[in-house]
C-alpha cells in the first residue's frame, strides 16, 4: 500500500513537472520561417540559403522574480543539422528571466583542448589562431540580379576589444506559451552583405561588429501547441 | 652478514642496469634544471606520465596520423636538427606540399606561452592540431586521425592504461603529444656544464669573449638561461617577397604588431638551420653578418633593442660564433628516449 502510494505520487509529481515545464529552442529564421538546411528562402533583395548554422550558447540560467538561479544548463553547440541540438533545456514555470552567453567563455579560449560540446573535432575550433568559433554560417546568397555569391561567417574571437561572445537576458512568461528563441539570419547577413562582406573567418573588430548584430537578431517569442 | 652483502650486491646491480640500459627507473621524473624560471606547463608526474609520455612519443612518430600515412610530425622536426626541418627553409608536408615558415625547433617547449612563429596558438595542448589538419602538412581531419588510433588495438591498449578509458578522444590525443613535447628539454651543453661549474668543463678564451659579446648585444632578446624571452619582435629583414608574411599580424590585426615574429630560442642553433621564420640564412655566419652590419635602421618596423649598430669585427663574429656552438646540447640531440620507438 505503502508502495502504492509512492508510485502514485511520483507519477503525479512527473505529470505536474511535465506540466509545469516546457522545452526552450533556439529557432534560427529567416523572416518568420524556421531554416531548414539546403532549402532556399526569398527576402527582399534575393534568395538565401544555408548549409551551416551553429553556433555555442554558454551558461544558461533561468531566474526567479528574486534573482535566484532556478536552473543552470550545460553548454551546448547548437547545430541545424541536428535538430535535436536545438532545444536546451525545460524552463521552470517559475522562471520569470533567463540569460546566456552567446559564445564561448575566454577561459574555455585560453585552457587546451576540451571535450564535449568544446571538442575541435566539432568544426568551431580555430587551430591557427587559437580559439572557438561563436557562430558559424555558410550558404548561398542569390542577390537581386540573380548572381550566386556563396558566403562564409566564422565568428569568433576572444580577445578584448574584439571579443565576439554576446551576454543575452530576457523577460520571459511561461503562462504565454512555450518560449523560444528566434535568431533572425537574414536581419544580420544582409547588413553584412551591403557592406560588401560575404567571408569572414578572423577575429577583429568586423567580427566583433557582426556579433552585436547577431545578438541584436535574436528575439524571444512564444509558440502553442 | 653475507647474505646482506649478497642482497646489497643485488640492489646495486638491478640499479646500474636499469641507469645502463635506460629501464623505467626514474624515468617519468622530469627535474626542473636549477635557476631556471617555473615552467608555463605543469611538468610534475602527475601532468607528465610514463606511460603518457611514451603515448605521445609513439604518436610524434606515426605517419598514420597524416591523410596518406606518409608524414609524421618528426618528418619536419627531427630530434639531431632539435626537432626542426634541417636544411630545408620551409618545410613540405603531404603531397610534396610547401609551407610558408621554417619549422620551429622543439625545444624547451614547456616554457613557452605562445606557439608558432606568429604566436597564434595559445596552449600547448592545442598547437598539435595545426599540423596535423593544416593541407600542407598532414592534411588530415581529427575525425579520420581518432578513427584510424580508435582501430589500432595497440594504441586503445595504450589510451587505456594513460587514461583509464580506451575511447580516444581529440583532448586526450593533444594531451598525449604534449606529454612528449612537453618533456623535450635541453639543458645539458657545454654553456650549461660550465655555469652549473662542471668539473674539467670550461669555456675556451674564444668561447668567453664570445660570451661577453653576447651577452652586450644579444641577451636583451635571447636571455638566458632560455635564451629567448618569447617576445614578438622585428629584427627588421627586408619583407620576404615570396610569402608577404606580416608575422604577428596576422593574428592580432594591429598595425604595430606587423612584421613581429616570436624570438627563437638560441639552444642547439648550430643543428637548427636554416635562420629566420622563412629560412632565409643558412649559415649562423650569415645571420651574425646581418645583425653586425645589415640591419636597416630606417626600417619603421625594427625593434627597439636593434636601434643601435652592432658593429662586430671578423674576430668577435667568430668569437660569438664559438659561444653559439657551446649552445649545443648533444645528450639532448641524441637521447634514445626522445627517438624513434622501436617496438
Amino acid at each position: 500500500m505503502t508502495v502504492s502510494k509512492f508510485v502514485c505520487f511520483s507519477l503525479v509529481l512527473i505529470c505536474f513537472n511535465a506540466f509545469n515545464q516546457s522545452v526552450l529552442r533556439f529557432l534560427p529564421c529567416v523572416g518568420s520561417q524556421p531554416i531548414e538546411l539546403g532549402k532556399e528562402y526569398a527576402i527582399r533583395e534575393g534568395y538565401i540559403s544555408f548549409y551551416a548554422v551553429k553556433f555555442y550558447v554558454s551558461d544558461f540560467r533561468t531566474l526567479t522574480e528574486k534573482g535566484k538561479v532556478i536552473k543552470g544548463l550545460p553548454r551546448v553547440l547548437v547545430n541545424l543539422e541536428d535538430s535535436s541540438s536545438q532545444s536546451i533545456g525545460e524552463i521552470d514555470s517559475a522562471a520569470v528571466r533567463l540569460d546566456f552567453l552567446l559564445g564561448t567563455d575566454s577561459l574555455s579560449n585560453v585552457s587546451g583542448i576540451l571535450e564535449g560540446a568544446l571538442d575541435p573535432i566539432n568544426g568551431m575550433y580555430w587551430a591557427w589562431n587559437s580559439g572557438y568559433i561563436n557562430v558559424k554560417t555558410e550558404g548561398i546568397y542569390i542577390d537581386s540580379i540573380g548572381k550566386e555569391i556563396p558566403f562564409e561567417f566564422h565568428l569568433g574571437g576572444y580577445l578584448a576589444p574584439n571579443a565576439t561572445a554576446r551576454f543575452l537576458s530576457f523577460d520571459v512568461n511561461p503562462q504565454n506559451g512555450i518560449p523560444q528563441l528566434v535568431i533572425h539570419m537574414d536581419d544580420w547577413l544582409m547588413y553584412a552583405f551591403k557592406k560588401g562582406i560575404y567571408s569572414l573567418m578572423i577575429p577583429g573588430k568586423i567580427s566583433a561588429e557582426l556579433a552585436t548584430k547577431v545578438q541584436a537578431s535574436i528575439q524571444l517569442t512564444y509558440r502553442h501547441e | 652478514m653475507n647474505r646482506s652483502i649478497f642482497l646489497l650486491f643485488v640492489l646495486i646491480s638491478v640499479f646500474l642496469s636499469a641507469y645502463r640500459f635506460d629501464l623505467p627507473l626514474f624515468k617519468s621524473e622530469i627535474s626542473i634544471p636549477k635557476k631556471w624560471p617555473k615552467p608555463t606547463y605543469d611538468l610534475s608526474e602527475k601532468a607528465i606520465s610514463e606511460e603518457g609520455f611514451q603515448l605521445g612519443r609513439s604518436l610524434f612518430y606515426d605517419p598514420m596520423l597524416s591523410r596518406d600515412s606518409t608524414i609524421s610530425c618528426a618528418t619536419c622536426h627531427l630530434q639531431y636538427t632539435g626537432f626542426t626541418h634541417v636544411d630545408h627553409n620551409v618545410s613540405h608536408g603531404i603531397d610534396g606540399r610547401k609551407g610558408t615558415r621554417n619549422a620551429p625547433a622543439l625545444i624547451n617547449l614547456a616554457w613557452k606561452k605562445f606557439f608558432h612563429w606568429d604566436g597564434g596558438v595559445n596552449h600547448i595542448e592545442a598547437q598539435g592540431i595545426n599540423p596535423l589538419t593544416h593541407p600542407a602538412e598532414m592534411d588530415n581531419t581529427l575525425a579520420e586521425v581518432i578513427r584510424r588510433l580508435t582501430l589500432n588495438d595497440d594504441y586503445r591498449k595504450q589510451f587505456q592504461r594513460v587514461y583509464g578509458s580506451d575511447q580516444i578522444t581529440t583532448a586526450k590525443l593533444m594531451n598525449a603529444l604534449s606529454q612528449f613535447t612537453r618533456s623535450l628539454i635541453s639543458a645539458n651543453s657545454k654553456y650549461d656544464q660550465v655555469l652549473r661549474k662542471e668539473k674539467g668543463v670550461t669555456f675556451t678564451e674564444q668561447e668567453q669573449s664570445g660570451l661577453v659579446i653576447f651577452r652586450q648585444h644579444c641577451v636583451s632578446c635571447h636571455q638566458e638561461p632560455l635564451f629567448t624571452t618569447h617576445q614578438f619582435k622585428s629584427n627588421g629583414l627586408p619583407k620576404d617577397l615570396q610569402y608577404n608574411d606580416l608575422g604577428r599580424f596576422a593574428i592580432t590585426g594591429k598595425e604595430v604588431d606587423s612584421f613581429l615574429f616570436m624570438i627563437p630560442t638560441l639552444r642547439n642553433i648550430e643543428f637548427t638551420f636554416p635562420y629566420m621564420h622563412d629560412g632565409r640564412f643558412r649559415k649562423l655566419k650569415e645571420v651574425i653578418s646581418y645583425y653586425s652590419d645589415k640591419i636597416d635602421p630606417t626600417n619603421r618596423h625594427l625593434s627597439r633593442e636593434l636601434n643601435g649598430p652592432i658593429h662586430l669585427s671578423d674576430k668577435q663574429q667568430k668569437d660569438l660564433l664559438a659561444f653559439l656552438y657551446t649552445l649545443t646540447d648533444k645528450e639532448f640531440l641524441y637521447n634514445p628516449r626522445f627517438s624513434f620507438p622501436k617496438k
